[in-house]
């Protein structure tokens, strides 16, 4: 069995090697400057560019985090958040959500079940820097 | 930076695409290159998608577009067009939801000067 050698960070809420994260939005070009920073990050990426994908995603495969892009067509943010509670298997660990809305979200009820824990709440748009320092913040950069 | 009559805003601020020379010294033109191509592309499309959207009087579809160009916008650094966009979209999303057609000409000519610029800007980073 091969050692991982990887580096363990552990600060923050989340505890994370090289992180994996998932970026779900249905704009090409945040995805597009999300994607660029975090692998520059050093992150593992993968990308969905619609909720449905991105159910289909995170059922198959844990990530460390996602960002989450609130308005998309057919399944929104929101949408996204409650298919993921009510179909995720109780002894499964929280999915750690970054939300990325271009909405004030300051009046919305985010509490969903325990299969969601919201990290972060990002404005569009964001600067990158700010976005870096969040990142350090919750312990991912 | 030039600065539209109207907004008095600069069309354009380069310090939101410069910031990836520090992310990624030797690949930030590729990426500066890539956000500014996708960046145009979208926005001409929603610019034809607006004129429609004004002469259907369709202020949701408005909004949407609004919306989304509000963002990425912000994103290339178009000020002018991020604060037009802003105006736009909480205009449309209101109980009148009917925005200016002086807002909306004045957002109909920042589009293409702002891709000027971002063409322009697009063709120093190549040359240098």
């Amino acid at each position: 069995m091969l050692k991982d050698t990887r580096e363990k960070k552990e600060i923050g809420p989340i505890n994370l090697y090289h992180p994996r994260v998932l970026i779900v939005d249905d704009d090409l070009n945040d995805v597009t400057r999300l994607y660029h920073l975090v692998v520059n990050l050093g992150f593992d990426v993968n990308l969905s560019f619609s909720g449905r994908e991105a159910l289909q995603l995170t059922n198959r495969q844990n990530y460390d985090f996602i960002i989450l892009d609130w308005k998309m067509p057919e399944i929104s943010g929101q949408e996204f958040l409650l298919q993921y509670s009510s179909k995720t298997r109780k002894h499964r660990r929280p999915l750690n959500v970054i939300l990325h809305s271009g909405v004030d979200l300051s009046d919305t009820n985010l509490s969903h079940s325990s299969a969601i824990r919201i990290l972060d709440i990002w404005q569009k748009p964001m600067d990158i820097r700010h976005i870096m320092e969040r990142l350090a913040d919750l312990g991912a950069a | 930076m030039n600065q539209f009559k109207e907004s008095a805003l600069p069309l354009l601020d380069t310090g939101a695409l410069k910031v990836w020379k520090d992310i990624d010294p030797s690949g930030w033109k590729a990426i500066v290159t890539e956000l500014i191509e996708i960046y145009i592309r979208d926005t001409k499309d929603i610019q034809n998608q607006l004129v429609l959207a004004r002469d259907r009087q369709n202020y949701s579809q408005i909004a949407g577009l609004a919306h989304t160009l509000k963002s990425t916008s912000g994103n290339v650094g178009a000020i002018a067009a991020h604060n037009l966009c802003a105006q736009i979209e909480q205009i449309a999303n209101s109980p009148s939801p009917t925005p200016s057609l002086d807002l909306l000409s004045e957002m109909l000519s920042v589009i293409p000067s702002t891709i000027a610029q971002l063409e322009s800007y697009l063709q120093n980073i190549k040359a240098s």
